[in-house]
Parts: C-alpha cells; sequence; structure tokens
C-alpha cells in the first residue's frame, strides 16, 4: 500500500491542507500541538474507516470533516474519500459509497506505532487480545464476525447471572448461553491457536536481529490458562460445566477466551514484569514489523507504515535497524519528529507548523 | 419554532408519533401538521386504531393477531394440524404465508430469550406452545438467525425433543436471484456448511 496523495478539510486542527507522497520515507517535523499526529490519524482514518484515537475529529466550530487519499495497491489506484454527514461517516471508494471499508481492503493497510503502543507489553491482557484478532482478521475476515456472536452471547449470559431468577430457573438458561459460547469461542481459540505461530516466529526472529543475537524472545498464547489451546478447546464445555455454580455466586462468567492471554518472554522472565523500557521499545518494534512482513506475504505488497514520534524513543543502534529495515523493504514510510531532531538521510522533510504544511525544499 | 413552543396537544401528538418505529421527530411533525390540515384524515385514522386496538387479540392458540378466536388459520382444515412453524414475531407469519408454500400451523413467540431485556421463557409464549402439542409431529423453527435466534431454537428443542416430536430448523443461505459475490462472508460459510448433495 503506498499513499500518493492526500486533502484534509476541517479535521482535527487542520482548514485545508493538500499533500503530495514521495515514495520512500516522509519526516513531518514540528513542535507539540502543531498536528503532527493529526496527519497520520486522517490517514490511518483512511484506510480502516475509523480511528484509533477518541475525541472530536471535526475541526472546533465547523460542521464537517472531509478527507480525501489516492492510494494505489499493487497496480491499481484507490481514490478513498471519507467525511461526516451530520452525526453519520461516510466512505466512498473510487466514488461508490461502501458500508463495510474491510471487505475492500482487508483489515490492516497500515501499521501504525506510537508511544502509547508500549501497552502492547505493559498492559492488560486485552490490548494483545486485540492486536492478535486484528492480525487474525486480516488473514481469515470471518474472524470478526465470530468473535461479534461471541460476545453478544456473553454480554446475554452475564445479563443472566445478574438477574434475580431463581437458582433452578439460571441453571436451565445459563447451558443455552454456555453451548453458544463454545461453539463460538472454540473457534475464536483455534483461529488464534493457528495463527499465533508464524506471528510469534516472525516477532522472534526480528527480535533476535534487534538486539545483535544477544536476547531471546518468545510469544506463548495461553487459553483458559492452558498452554495448549488444543487441550483448552477439548476442556471448554466441561470447565464452564465445572465453574457454573461459582459464576451464578460471582454472577460474572469468568472463563472463556474472552479472558486469553498473548505472553511474552524475554529469556525464561516474563517480558510484562522484567522488561526494560528499551526493550520494551524492541518488543512492540518487533512484533510491529513482524506484522508487517506477514501481511507483505499475504498481499505480496507491504502495507504503510505510520511511526509518531518513536524514532528519538529508540537508541541509536535500533534506530538504524529500523531505517535499514525500511530502506531494504522499500517501505514507504511517513515518520513524526520534533523539530531540531536529526532526519534520516534520502527522506523528504516537511515542516509542520499551526495546521498548516510546507515541504521543505 | 422550536419543538416545545407548539401548542401542548400539538407537541404531544409529534411525541407520540415519534416514538412509533421506524420514524423520527421530522417525519412525526410532519404527519401531525398533515394530520391538523386533514381533519376527515385524522378521524379515520384515530377510529381505526381505536378499532385494531379493541377487536384484534391474540389467537388463544396460536399467538398470533386475529378478530376471531381461534383465528382463521388455526381453524382451517385446509391445513396440516400435526405440523408447527414456531416465529418470532406476529409479521412473521405474514412473510412464510406469502410463499404459498407452507401448508401447517404457526406459533408466534412474540420475542426471543434475551436476559438482556428481561425476556425469558416466561415471558415468550412458550407456554402456550407447550399446551398445544397434541398430535403433533414436527415443529419447524423459523426464528432469525442471530445469537439469540438460535440460542431460543436451542431452548425449545430441549423441551420438545424428549416428548417424541421432530424439531426441524430452516436452512442458512443465499437469497434467491441474488449474486455470490455481492454476499456477505458470514452467509456464504454458513451456505456452505449448509450445502447438499445434487
Amino acid at each position: 500500500m503506498r499513499i500518493n496523495y492526500l486533502a484534509l478539510r476541517n479535521f482535527r486542527n487542520y482548514i485545508a491542507v493538500d499533500l503530495e507522497f514521495p515514495p520512500g520515507t516522509s519526516v513531518f517535523a514540528g513542535f507539540n500541538g502543531q498536528g503532527k499526529t493529526n496527519l497520520l490519524e486522517g490517514i490511518y482514518y483512511l484506510l480502516h474507516g475509523r480511528s484509533y484515537r477518541e475525541g472530536e475529529l471535526i475541526r472546533w466550530g465547523e460542521r464537517y470533516f472531509h478527507l480525501e487519499g489516492e492510494f494505489a495497491l499493487g497496480e491499481r489506484n484507490i481514490h478513498i474519500e471519507a467525511y461526516s454527514q451530520g452525526r453519520r461517516k461516510v466512505m466512498k471508494v473510487n466514488g461508490s459509497p461502501v458500508r463495510k471499508l474491510s471487505e475492500y481492503l482487508g483489515t490492516v493497510n497500515a501499521v501504525s506505532f506510537a508511544p502509547d503502543d508500549l501497552t502492547l507489553v505493559k498492559g492488560g491482557p486485552s490490548e494483545r487480545r486485540k492486536f492478535l484478532d486484528q492480525h487474525i482478521a486480516q488473514i481469515q475476515p470471518r474472524h470478526i464476525a465470530i468473535l461479534n456472536s461471541y460476545n453478544k452471547a456473553l454480554q446475554q449470559k452475564n445479563a443472566l447471572l445478574k438477574t434475580n431468577l431463581t437458582l433452578r430457573d439460571k441453571q436451565q438458561q445459563i447451558s443455552l448461553w454456555n453451548e453458544q459460547l463454545v461453539n463460538f469461542g472454540c473457534k475464536i481459540i483455534a483461529n488464534r491457536m493457528e495463527l499465533v505461530e508464524p506471528l510469534a516466529q516472525c516477532t522472534a526472529e526480528i527480535y533476535s536481529e534487534i538486539s545483535g543475537r544477544r536476547e531471546r524472545f518468545g510469544m506463548l498464547y495461553r487459553s483458559l490458562g492452558k498452554n495448549d489451546a488444543r487441550e483448552a478447546i477439548a476442556l471448554f464445555p466441561s470447565f464452564l460445566q465445572d465453574k457454573q455454580s461459582e459464576e451464578i455466586e460471582r454472577r460474572i462468567s469468568f472463563l472463556g477466551p474472552h479472558r486469553d492471554d498473548l505472553y511474552f518472554r524475554l529469556g525464561d522472565k516474563p517480558a510484562r514484569l522484567y522488561a526494560s523500557q528499551g526493550q520494551q521499545r524492541s518488543i512492540v518494534l518487533s512484533l510491529k514489523l513482524a506484522q508487517m512482513r506477514l501481511i507483505k506475504d499475504l498481499k505480496s505488497e507491504y502495507p504503510l507504515l505510520l511511526l509518531d514520534d518513536v524514532l528519538s524513543e529508540l537508541d541509536k543502534e535500533r534506530q538504524e535497524f529500523l531505517l535499514s529495515f525500511i530502506r531494504t523493504a522499500n517501505i514507504q514510510t511517513l515518520l513524526t519528529m520534533t523539530n531540531g531532531e536529526k532526519f534520516p538521510g534520502n527522506s523528504a522533510v516537511f515542516y509542520v507548523e499551526e495546521g498548516k504544511i510546507r515541504r521543505k525544499v | 419554532m422550536n419543538f416545545l413552543s407548539y401548542p401542548r396537544p400539538l407537541a404531544d401528538l409529534i411525541t407520540a408519533l415519534s416514538r412509533l418505529p421506524g420514524i423520527g421527530p421530522k417525519t412525526a411533525g410532519r404527519l401531525a401538521f398533515y394530520l391538523l390540515q386533514e381533519p376527515e384524515a385524522a378521524e379515520a385514522l384515530a377510529q381505526s386504531i381505536r378499532a385494531a386496538k379493541e377487536e384484534i387479540r391474540q389467537c388463544s392458540l396460536c399467538c398470533n393477531f386475529t378478530d376471531s378466536d381461534p383465528c382463521a388459520l388455526c381453524q382451517s382444515d385446509q391445513r396440516d394440524h400435526s405440523l408447527l412453524c414456531v416465529v418470532e414475531q406476529p409479521r412473521d407469519v405474514a412473510a412464510l404465508e406469502k410463499t404459498g408454500e407452507y401448508k401447517g400451523l404457526y406459533h408466534v413467540l412474540h420475542g426471543t430469550l434475551s436476559p438482556m431485556e428481561g425476556i425469558g421463557p416466561d415471558q415468550l409464549r412458550i407456554k402456550e406452545l407447550l399446551g398445544r402439542l397434541e398430535g403433533v409431529k414436527e415443529v419447524v423453527m423459523a426464528v432469525n438467525p442471530t445469537v439469540e435466534g438460535e440460542t431460543t431454537a436451542l431452548y425449545l428443542s430441549r423441551l420438545l425433543k424428549p416428548m417424541g416430536i421432530l424439531v426441524t430448523r430452516i436452512a442458512h443461505g443465499l437469497p434467491v436471484g441474488g449474486d455470490l459475490e455481492y454476499a456477505d462472508e458470514v452467509t456464504i460459510a454458513r451456505a456452505l456448511e449448509g450445502r447438499r448433495q445434487l
């Protein structure tokens, strides 16, 4: 995926900006609060039909926003438009409205890496599950629908556990929702089990390169507290049965793939507890690059790489590794930096100031 | 002009209309002004709403809406009384009747199991179903293919199967005359799962 052209209207702090992007690396430099991240967000929005951040997209005091971009996938040019119409958001691909952008483009077209992403290592399991599920959806589009059905059944079961029905009524009805949870849940576990393997392998390889082959990274998908997901699938129905009275007592369903985790290890130690800041950054960087590589294998083209304020957070060795990865693979990369930093060689430089962007000549 | 500055009865009418499904505040306003300008239409509408409300009740057998109890379908000797089709809503009966293919009787549940909305088996017309199974050989589940619909079908099949009744489920699949290419992936996957030998 490459981007040729972007137009922003009333988006975040931009009034009107039109930009053309060269292939290769583009640097967007500026002080804080000038709109660097908003620019990357606009691109991400066009490619995914949603943002990765909270907050109002429409410029303060305006009534709508409008985004337009021209992208290239293989030999094809794709024109994407996104705008707000009252509270509704509209997406158009090559002039025709689309309901689900992912049906046309897949779920991951741009990989973004921002300082917040360190929560993938430090944060709770939900961040890691989200990352894994999004990656799976790219390869197995039905995964999202299965997750939605599972969550629906889970919500219904939790609502049931919170009612004041008699014990007998609850028992009778819980088994119904449990059957749905098993039905969808086992498919979720099976998908995760199958697709975590290549991701784990690729991430470990990249991590080993980044660390100069001095450190070993490992990733393990643990489902229902079991290291072997096959065992989890086999045991899920009887687990639900066994824990039923405890679930009724605690009024919450605490057992299922909605509680699964992806464990990161450095050597023999859990990364969440023992990884240093630098190691955490290396892990996230490896994960993102592995994701890029696997998407390349699938679609025979790399996604766009959006690096928001992360280059300066990496030490010199890791910076060089990342930049040489980008160069060798010939990935179109957009990165934001603060004024005064040293820009990577061979990149186009743009200055961002108060919602205006000009290219350095 | 602000909605709240309308005369009280007009504001009340707009509020009442906008509670109807599919009608937003703007359409409600248009309808209200139309009714005020066309007193005859308003009178006729008021009368038919009152008449429908007074004369239509639920059939004591199938729980569909009817003006005679039991309803015409349940009384008909043209229909197969050993075959029951379970649907969620009265409008689903109309949809199935349009096909002209189905010769059995119906049973309307008036909803699906949904603890989130406080709907359990007692809120559905399940007792009524269990009370009319004499002579019934097959029950067809024609509930919607949602998580709630499927769960309701599962619940009923657990009740009915031990009674020696054949429980079936209508097929999931592609719309006839539709293009495979335009169907969503979930529908296609379901259709593949339910494939049959030619």
